[in-house]
């Protein structure tokens, strides 16, 4: 923190015009700290690149802000200037001169220094590229003590505005954050939520932010930081996890508390005190596996914090098998007993130790996919001809052109097709000179013309799909299939073959490329959707189901690995 | 009108008839046609028996989906009302989050209909309805959200934005609003639905959450998301998680909501519909038409392969329907025979619509049918008069007779079904893979085939093959469930009556059951089964007039709802008098034409040059083409010459005027009487304007077929085209 707090006190005493603050992990992290140290100290206001996406709404922000006015409904949402100030950066500075004299007047004794922080200031770049230089010199237009600091995950030379026209900042780069930062962090939120008024003022009994738990709560993110520290250093990420873990982590705590005062019976008050070591230990064997499980789902935000940990209650059975029912009062000891019965009729101590920390892992993966256990694949969701169209997709995005012909050209000799494109490979084994050709599966899904599509579906159906169209045909008299194939040219020439394609691009499971009132000219191009469709996983798994030997179909086996 | 019957007639033509300004209102339903021994009114009787029975079916299926739709609705509606008040446990306080997130429950609704989310608005307030077309950028996005909520609240409110407040767009608007609301009429959530959220730009909606998660829980919004795409909206591969980034699902609290679908949803509809009645239901509620296999194996066939939504269910249904009721002169019946008893009413107005003379042929021909049927049926004279009482009673009497036959097999599919439940509970195959979920809608419902014979033979088999434990429990089962059936059943069918006595004995005295009794009885119930349910599943078939209210095995009209595109263009082009107006007599009457078809100088425009086309090579010459097309032009031109009387009549029928009258129309805005003027005396300035018209009809056709993708070009050789299409099966 120490370059933060250098540009807090910078600010305090002599700031520079234009500070520029590089964070690329956790932005958000180090303006929340720099605006709580400077809260009360000097006026500032906050804005962000994105919800200021005009200059109207960038100068209306940044004037009520400095001003701390709020708009009201009853006066039609007046802004804080008499005047226009939003038209124009001029009208905004006479409004900003204004706004400063207006301030001196109100508290004459002292100086007021503005201070204006803007997050993701490549976003203003993106949408008012004019405005960014003004910005970086608003000290020296206006000529009042205001500074501006710019906080983004990206550099200033990526988004500095050409010719020189913007100064030169005051650098100010922010460290990745230690395990210790983010502790000391967690250790704060703790505290505040500790002297959180609605919390003490509810109950009598202890809650999960109790101050007595924090040398608790302290053990619990040493532990949850050295789970997570691998994966992010984001401490508001990590606050997420705590947040969704610790109740559950010190549930156990409280409730051999309430236990306790219950037996009391309302006569001497029972204390509560923070848990011993003994029963730290327990909980922390108890709990640690599920901190992983936590990182796992709620980083990626596969489910929220809030059930996360509705669903991750640790129950009276597993709780009591691991010596976590507290209570001096006696709940369910029959359980208790027999569990232990049966652990040691199991097996050896060490054994039905471990066997039993398997199990927990066990019943914490059922867990997770309880909670998802409503995804559909989509081998069972969609119907048989789009699963048939989302794997010729595939191929047609993964395999070059020309290779079309050689897989599924039929012609007098079937055995050519499997041996050639062995062959190949076999020839692109030596090293070549020249450019490296890159494998089609790091370049992501290529695009791909309609007409190839439904020839691709159409050998595809051809091979693996010649009962299902029996049943189709309403009247095999009628329509007189001699050429080979000519049946299936039929078929997936359909209304519902195209009404399917045009279905999965809605779904965003197939993307159109070229622009939908486009008629005329080239005919529509379409690639595979990004995700599940043009995962080789999930593809094969559609292929399975369909019966298409989707390897061999695949040019560049090699490089699908 | 379409000919259902006409497998090979997949396209209508509908003639273009110029701006008519009286298009506007909405044409008069038209009549099916008159069919060979129909009733005078026959057309309308039908048309109206097709209106009622279709709307019965049409409901029916709408309530059992809104039942399945019903929980979904309340999850959706309790989480919604859940998200700011009170939404957390008291054991689980959870604080300490970094940051605030907007409530968001995701709905994968893959079939898309309206019904759920309707339903879902219903219940609720305050909603503002966000469409992707609303989200070309940010600032209308913003100001379609702000002013949508200022708009739901009091209709009257706006905000007239000036250079001197804040902008429309500006979500402090929407804050300074809600917080000038009254503490207890204020609003206790701001609900913003997005409709189609795949279509939506990620970018702008990326920007839109950021905006509002600023405001979050200062301004109670709650997002709901109507996604299409079938995974859950947690998966790590849905289309949340693939297309945003970590950033944006940072700032939400999303909640998934999968409503029912697929396969399973539309069997379970199909089956509750047409087989299993739930007994509640009124006998005047029932369906009036029974669905033949051939109608359902099309069903189950479309669903698996093509479509599962609901819509394409209710369109398949009700084209059977309609085809039902085209086809078949007795369907008028439906309306004029009633199942409940006679009541006078009825039975006049049956009588009186049989006793016009006008309708002589449709009484003999229900005679012929009825004594085709019947031998034992009353001897019919030729006084119709005195034969229609009786005509009448045995009308009433093939009706009861068939509802009973239906209601029979209805029964044998249940009692298979629940047979083969059972056994797949204790672990057993069942009846085998073909009675799996997934496809029993189809061969089982009216057994015609080979197969119900086979399964009825084979549930003996496993009957016999039942432990003594196993034999009590299904019993048990067995017995329930008809004991569950409404009364009048057994007594309609009087079959079963004394057959449930003997069960009913063998159900009293379990304990005491010894080996041999135990087998015994398996043997006496698997005979009384297997004969029972061969009683129950005669063929439909055998009951008179079974055609009036089963489709039996009619082919559905496929090619009309899932016609083949190319093959469909292919042959309008080939044989463009198939598709224009085949009401018309001209072509019929025209004796001119050949036996192969029509000449080629007769067809449309592009039509000839199609059929140049294909006797070319792979690339074509479009000078040659020309040349060719213009040699057809010219003979048409010469015919036209001799038969000037003709002409006005050759025009309407057999197609031509699609190309001519339209290249008519091009030239006229020149010279009205161009033509007759060039026809009647030719000379050289006519005659130039003559070769520019080919060429405009020329250049025109050419462009038709390259409109419809049979040319491609190439940039080698501009003077040439490359053919798209080959080997047409004519």
């Amino acid at each position: 923190m120490n370059s933060l707090n250098q540009v807090v006190s910078l600010l305090e005493l002599s700031p520079p015009p234009f500070i520029f603050i590089n964070d690329p992990i956790a932005p958000k992290f180090t303006i929340q700290s720099l605006l709580l140290a400077l809260q009360n100290k000097i006026r500032l206001v906050q804005v962000d690149g994105i919800s200021t996406f005009t200059p109207r709404l960038l100068y209306d922000t940044i004037l009520n802000g400095l001003s701390q006015h709020t708009p009201s409904w009853d006066d039609g949402c007046r802004n804080w200037s008499e005047e226009t100030s939003n038209d124009s950066m001029d009208s905004f500075l006479r409004a900003l001169k204004a706004l400063h004299v207006s301030l001196c007047t109100a508290n004459s004794e002292q100086r007021v220094r503005l201070a204006l922080v803007i997050e993701k200031p490549e976003r203003l770049k993106e949408r008012m590229p004019d405005l960014l230089a003004p910005l970086t010199r608003l000290a020296e237009l206006t000529r009042i003590d205001l500074s501006v600091v710019l906080v983004s995950e990206v550099r200033w030379e990526d988004i500095r505005p050409p010719l020189g026209a913007a100064i030169d900042p005051y650098y100010v780069d922010i460290p990745v954050p230690t395990k210790e930062i983010i502790i000391e962090h967690l250790v704060k939120v703790f505290e505040e939520n500790s002297s959180n008024s609605d919390l003490a003022s509810t109950s009598t009994t202890p809650h999960s932010y109790d101050p007595a738990l924090q040398e608790t709560y302290r053990h619990f993110v040493h532990i949850l930081v050295d789970v997570c520290f691998l994966y992010t250093n984001d401490p508001h990420e990590i606050q997420y996890i705590s947040a969704a873990r610790w109740p559950g982590f010190i549930k156990p705590v409280l409730d051999a508390h309430r236990m306790n005062v219950e037996a009391a019976e309302g006569g001497d008050e029972v204390e509560f005190e923070r848990p011993s070591t003994e029963v730290l230990l327990r909980l922390t064997h108890h709990f640690k596996p599920s901190l992983s499980l936590a990182l796992e789902q709620l980083y990626p935000r596969l489910t929220n914090a809030v059930d996360w940990a509705r669903a991750n209650v640790s129950d009276a059975a597993s709780l009591a098998k691991d010596g976590l029912i507290l209570g001096d009062a006696v709940m369910d000891d029959e359980d208790e007993e027999e569990d232990t019965v049966n652990e040691m009729l199991l097996s050896s101590p060490t054994r039905s130790r471990s066997s039993k920390r398997i199990q927990e892992q066990k019943a914490a993966q059922d867990l997770s996919s309880s909670n998802l256990k409503d995804t559909l694949p989509l081998s069972v969701s969609l119907p048989r001809l789009s699963q048939f169209i989302l794997v010729a997709a595939y191929i047609a995005s993964v395999n070059p052109v020309k290779s079309d012909l050689r897989l599924f050209g039929r012609g007098a000799d079937e055995k050519k097709r499997r041996r050639r494109p062995a062959k190949r490979q076999m020839a692109n084994a030596k090293p070549k000179s020249g450019s490296v050709k890159i494998p089609q599966r790091f370049l992501g899904p290529s695009p791909f013309p309609l007409e190839r599509l439904i020839a691709i579906l159409g050998a595809l159906v051809e091979e693996n799909d010649s009962n299902a169209s029996e049943v189709n045909d309403p009247s095999p008299d009628l329509l007189d299939f001699r050429i080979a194939g000519e049946r299936t040219d039929y078929e997936v020439t359909r209304v519902g073959v195209y009404a399917s394609i045009a279905q999965l691009t809605s779904l965003r499971l197939l993307v159109r490329t070229t622009s939908a009132d486009k008629l005329d000219g080239l005919s529509a191009m379409f690639k595979c959707g990004s995700g599940a469709p043009s995962s080789y996983e999930t593809i094969l798994d559609l292929a399975k189901g369909l019966g298409v030997p989707l390897p061999d179909l695949i040019w560049d086996n090699a490089a699908m690995g | 009108m379409v000919d259902l019957n006409e497998a090979d007639e997949t396209v209508i033509y509908i003639p273009f008839k110029g701006d008519q300004q009286q298009d506007a209102k909405p044409l008069e339903p038209l009549a099916p046609p008159n069919l060979p021994f129909d009733l005078p009114n026959g057309p309308e009787l039908r048309w109206n028996a097709y209106k009622a029975v279709w709307s019965k079916c049409s409901n029916r299926i709408q309530t059992l989906l809104h039942q399945l739709y019903e929980p979904v609705v309340a999850e959706v509606v309790e989480k919604i009302e859940l998200a700011y008040s009170g939404g957390y446990d008291n054991d689980i306080p959870l604080l300490a989050l970094p940051h605030a997130e907007i409530p968001t429950i995701a709905v994968a609704n893959p079939t898309s209909d309206a019904y759920f989310l309707s339903s879902i608005v219903s219940q609720l307030h305050l909603i503002t309805h966000l469409y992707p077309s609303d989200c070309a950028n940010l600032t209308t996005a913003m100001k379609a959200i702000v002013n949508g909520f200022l708009f739901t609240s009091h209709p009257a409110s706006t905000f007239r934005s000036s250079a001197k407040t804040l902008a429309t767009y500006d979500i402090s608007v929407l804050l300074a609003w809600y917080l000038a609301q009254e503490p207890d009429t204020k609003p206790r959530r701001l609900i913003l639905l997005l409709h189609d959220f795949e279509q939506f730009d990620p970018g702008v909606v990326q920007d839109i959450f950021y905006i509002c998660s600023q405001h979050v829980p200062a301004l109670p919004l709650i997002l709901l998301i109507s996604l299409s795409s079938p995974q859950s909206p947690l998966s790590p591969h849905s289309y949340l998680h693939v297309t945003y980034p970590l950033a944006t699902l940072k700032l939400l609290r999303i909640q998934s909501v999968v409503v029912p679908s697929g396969p399973k949803i539309l069997e379970e509809v199909v089956i509750k519909t047409f087989v299993n009645l739930p007994s509640d239901v009124d006998l005047n509620d029932k369906l009036d038409i029974v669905l033949g296999p051939a109608v359902l194996e099309y069903l189950t066939e479309y669903a698996t392969r093509f479509n599962h939504s609901v819509p394409a269910l209710l369109n398949i249904l009700q084209l059977a329907h309609l085809k039902h009721f085209l086809t078949n002169p007795l369907t008028a019946l439906v309306s004029l025979v009633h199942h409940v008893p006679l009541t006078t009413s009825d039975a006049s107005t049956l009588n009186t619509t049989l006793r016009d003379p006008a309708s002589a042929a449709f009484r003999n021909f229900l005679i012929h049918r009825l004594d085709f049927c019947r031998s034992d049926s009353d001897d019919t004279n030729s006084d119709p008069d005195s034969s229609l009482p009786a005509l009448i009673r045995a009308l009433h009497a093939a009706h009861i007779q068939f509802r009973s036959r239906s209601h029979a097999i209805r029964l044998a599919f249940s009692l298979l079904q629940g047979f083969h439940e059972f056994l797949v509970e204790r672990g057993y195959k069942g009846l085998g893979t073909h009675w799996g979920y997934s496809n029993s809608t189809a061969t089982p419902t009216h057994p015609r085939s080979n197969q119900a014979a086979k399964d009825i033979t084979y549930t003996r088999t496993l009957l016999r093959k039942l432990k003594p434990e196993e034999l009590r429990a299904y019993l048990d089962v067995l017995i329930a469930y008809l004991e569950g059936m409404p009364n009048g059943l057994a007594d309609n069918l009087g079959i079963s009556g004394e057959d449930q006595g003997d069960k009913d004995d063998g159900n009293d005295e379990p304990k005491s059951l010894s080996l041999t009794e135990a087998i015994q009885m398996l043997e006496d119930l698997a005979e009384w089964m297997y004969n029972y349910l061969r009683t129950l599943t005669q063929p439909i078939g055998n009951t008179p007039l079974w055609d009036v209210w089963y489709t039996g095995s009619e082919v559905f009209p496929s090619e009309t709802l899932n016609p083949s595109i190319r093959a469909s263009i292919v042959a309008g082009l080939l044989r463009p008098e198939d598709f224009a107006a085949p009401t018309e007599p001209a072509i019929a009457g025209s004796a001119s034409h050949s036996e192969d078809g029509v000449p080629i100088h007769t067809l449309p425009d592009t039509s000839i040059l199609f059929h140049r086309y294909l006797e070319s090579g792979k690339m074509i010459n479009v000078y040659d083409w020309f040349e060719s097309f213009h040699a057809v032009l010219n003979v048409q031109r010469r015919e036209a010459k001799g038969k000037i009387p003709n002409e006005g009549e050759k025009k309407s029928p057999n197609g031509k005027r699609k190309g001519k009258e339209r290249a008519k129309n091009l030239n006229s805005d020149l010279d009205e009487d161009e033509d007759m003027d060039a026809q009647d005396n030719p000379d050289s300035d006519s005659e130039e304007r003559q070769q520019i018209l080919i060429q405009a009809r020329f250049v025109r056709a050419l462009h038709e077929l390259d409109f419809l993708g049979f040319i491609k070009h190439t940039r080698r050789r501009p003077d040439h085209v490359l053919r798209t299409v080959f080997e047409v099966g004519d």
